[in-house]
């Protein structure tokens, strides 16, 4: 320990560093390590890794059109990642990347992001009437989405469902979502989210993703 | 000699008559004068003749052109402006967007100045694309890396002025660089230790060799923003296959003597700029291609919401992921078809300009550029134009950790600006631009991040393997520089070859 910061000042004042920087520093890398290595390893990590520039660090991005991750039920993630392979979901980015990643990946990424820690949203405004009326239409999602619309899953005839956490959400993500599931680009097994799609108004669909996108 | 008016001269082919001379030698001198002038009349009357090009595509015998060019960027652009050199005016290029550049393009600021928001940085050995600027009379200038650059994390920071270099371990690169140069020149995969090398990480690799963990970082860093992913997920054989192409670690990665030495006056979207200006009528803009059918026959239709175009020959001047957003009919080959579902599209880049008065940051020592290990900055840089009349900040972001709000965003990289090199100044910036390539449905992603074992996975060899008319060409397929501007122009250089032999040799259909 002495040997350590008996380098760092030695190097500190060869560079001009600001010795305490530098130390702060080398203490941020250990720290990050130790979560890395209660989290699965640094090659989980690392496996991540890959997905932090348009999904955030760890999963819990704050920016509304690429899908925040974090908190989402294994379950959901998996299937996701495993229609995207087999290109029964289209998304030219995510088709091949997942179509590289083993069964094992799949799962333990699932497993990651399921276990990271969300982040409080992005803000956005919404009037007293946007809320209410966001409280009433999402009062039909809870049956499968979850009572706080965190995600779920359920057993059904296919097999076991699982369902997305849609609290906190991206805006722009969401709202692609339900124009997908509307036009038939995106559809779920039961067939459920396209009758629900189809069943929301445009005006209450920009009402809906706003006021999820806060919850 | 080069005439510079395109629009000179009326069309008209033919040298002026000479007067007649009273005696020979005379005679012989104006004769010369006339041939003189009548080259420069030709020359001028032939440039001139591009402003009668085709108005509608069917104006072509049959309404079949030699040659449809998919994708107006600097692949696609090079590549119709050679067929144009060469005398050739049956081609017509069909760009998606209503700009061209591609994965060029500029951010507009104030006062007619620009940031570039995509490919911008040329270096040694990138000749193919200098040279081309050079024939189009746009210079270059160097960057200015000039001072400290500072590094974070949490309360971290190191500040190190690395002299336009990067600082890491000589030892390590040099033996990095060795093997870089072990490689096959322009194929990697077919090297002959490629499956062992394309089996581990980057990661993987300097696991083994005792690297510490500030080095690690600043190779972590040079990953991400080169390969596209982190290191962890990137290919060694693909690194070192690129490193080779440049020549050495600190060619591909330096500022000084690197590939990130110079940038274009105008900014590299320019150079595209400037190519459509020349071809006038042969750039189509807002025709997305949609399908490509009967390309397996003498005459491909290639079609758009406008219409179809025939022709002999078709460039796919695209990266595989968008050749695959194209329907075909018939099916591609089995080959290509992997290639294109499997074609790695997550490295789609977003960056940022950050707009002030003037780069003030060089004055206090620091060159404006900061790495950041968590949070929305990935690495920020001096992007200010030459007569440093205004200061930019570029950064390359991690748009995941971002605010979508354009003043919340902006504010939240201002502080990080401000809280790296201590200067308040960097609060109130004029202006914020963002490009988030990711959602930009023409090009999805920029350089193909390839897991371990991708390369060596044999989808390779169809990425330049041409099927019937179809000759692919773009970045991705060039043979030096691949990934880069270089690579684009190269591959249009070949494309454009290839086409003309191809139209030349009267084979027919090559199965």
């Amino acid at each position: 320990m002495l040997i350590v910061l008996a380098l760092l000042v030695g190097a500190g004042a060869y560079f001009a560093q600001d010795i305490w920087g530098l130390w702060n520093f080398k203490l941020a890398l250990d720290e990050e390590a130790a979560v890395a290595q209660a989290r699965g390893g640094a090659q989980m990590r690392d496996l991540a890794q890959a997905c932090a520039g348009c999904h955030g660090i760890d999963g819990a991005g704050i920016f509304q059109y690429y899908p925040h991750l974090a908190g989402q039920p294994a379950g959901y993630l998996a299937t996701q990642l495993k229609k995207f392979a087999s290109g029964s979901r289209r998304d030219p980015i995510m088709e091949p990347l997942a179509a590289g990643m083993s069964d094992a990946q799949i799962a333990k990424l699932a497993d990651y992001f399921a276990a990271s820690k969300p982040r409080p949203n992005e803000p956005v405004d919404l009037s007293h009437e946007e809320r209410a009326r966001g409280a009433r239409l999402v009062a039909a999602c809870t049956a499968c989405h979850g009572a706080a619309l965190q995600g779920s899953s359920f057993a059904a005839a296919s097999g076991t469902v699982a369902t997305a956490r849609l609290n906190g959400q991206g805006r722009d993500y969401l709202l692609r979502q339900l124009q997908a599931f509307k036009s038939g680009e995106r559809n779920d097994a039961s067939g459920a989210m396209t009758e629900v799609a189809k069943s929301l108004a445009d005006a209450d669909i920009q009402v809906l993703v706003k006021y999820l996108s806060v919850l | 000699m080069k005439p510079t008016d395109a629009s000179d001269g009326g069309g008209n082919t033919t040298a002026p008559m000479t007067p007649e001379a009273p005696q020979n030698a005379s005679r012989r001198r104006l004769l010369h004068g006339a041939t003189a002038l009548a080259s420069t009349f030709a020359a001028s009357a032939a440039l001139a003749s591009t402003a009668r090009a085709p108005a509608s595509y069917s104006e072509s015998a049959g309404g079949v052109l030699d040659v449809v060019i998919i994708g107006g960027g600097l692949a696609g652009l090079t590549a119709a402006r050679d067929l144009h050199r060469s005398g050739n005016r049956s081609f017509v290029v069909l760009e998606a967007r209503n700009r061209v550049g591609g994965r060029t393009l500029n951010h507009q600021l104030r006062n007619g100045y620009i940031s570039e928001a995509g490919g911008q940085w040329v270096g040694p050995g990138q000749t193919a694309v200098t040279d081309l600027a050079r024939e189009l009379e746009i210079g270059t200038f160097k960057s200015d890396f000039t001072g400290r650059g500072v590094y974070r994390m949490g309360k971290g920071r190191v500040e190190d002025d690395t002299h336009g270099g990067v600082d890491l371990d000589p030892k390590v690169l040099a033996e990095f660089d060795a093997l870089a140069r072990s490689l096959h020149s322009t194929k990697p995969w077919l090297s002959a230790n490629a499956k062992e090398l394309d089996k581990l990480s980057v990661t993987d690799w300097l696991a083994k060799r005792n690297v510490n963990q500030q080095d690690m970082l600043t190779w972590q860093f040079a990953t991400v923003l080169t390969m596209g992913s982190s290191m962890a997920n990137s290919s060694l054989l693909q690194y070192l296959a690129v490193v080779n192409c440049a020549g050495g670690f600190q060619v591909l990665e330096a500022q000084k003597d690197g590939a990130q030495e110079s940038r274009f006056y105008g900014g590299s979207q320019s150079l595209s700029i400037k190519m459509a200006e020349e071809l006038k009528a042969f750039v189509r803009l807002e025709h997305p291609v949609l399908k490509i059918a009967r390309w397996d026959q003498a005459i491909t239709e290639v079609h758009t919401p406008q219409g179809v175009f025939r022709a002999k020959k078709v460039i796919v001047a695209l990266s595989p992921s968008l050749c695959h957003r194209i329907s075909y009919e018939p099916a591609l080959p089995a080959d290509r078809q992997q290639l294109h579902r499997r074609w790695p599209t997550h490295g789609p880049f977003a960056k940022t300009a950050m707009v002030y008065d003037e780069p003030f940051w060089f004055k206090k020592g620091y060159n404006g550029q900061t790495g950041c290990v968590t949070g929305p900055v990935i690495w920020s840089y001096d992007n200010s134009p030459p007569d440093k009349k205004l200061g930019v900040i570029n950064a390359f972001v991690r748009v995941g950790e971002l605010p979508s709000n354009h003043d919340a965003a902006q504010r939240m990289l201002a502080e990080i600006y401000a809280d790296s090199f201590n200067d308040k100044r960097f609060l109130k910036p004029l202006e914020y631009h963002l490009q988030d390539w990711g959602q930009e449905p023409y090009t999805l992603s920029c350089v193909p991040p390839m897991p371990p074992g991708f390369m060596t996975s044999g989808l390779m060899p169809a990425l330049t393997k041409n099927v019937g008319a179809l000759i692919w060409s773009g970045t991705e397929t060039a043979d030096i520089w691949y990934g880069y501007m270089d690579g684009a122009v190269r591959s249009g250089h070949r494309a454009a070859l290839e086409a003309l032999q191809s139209l030349n040799s009267r084979t027919g259909v090559v199965a």
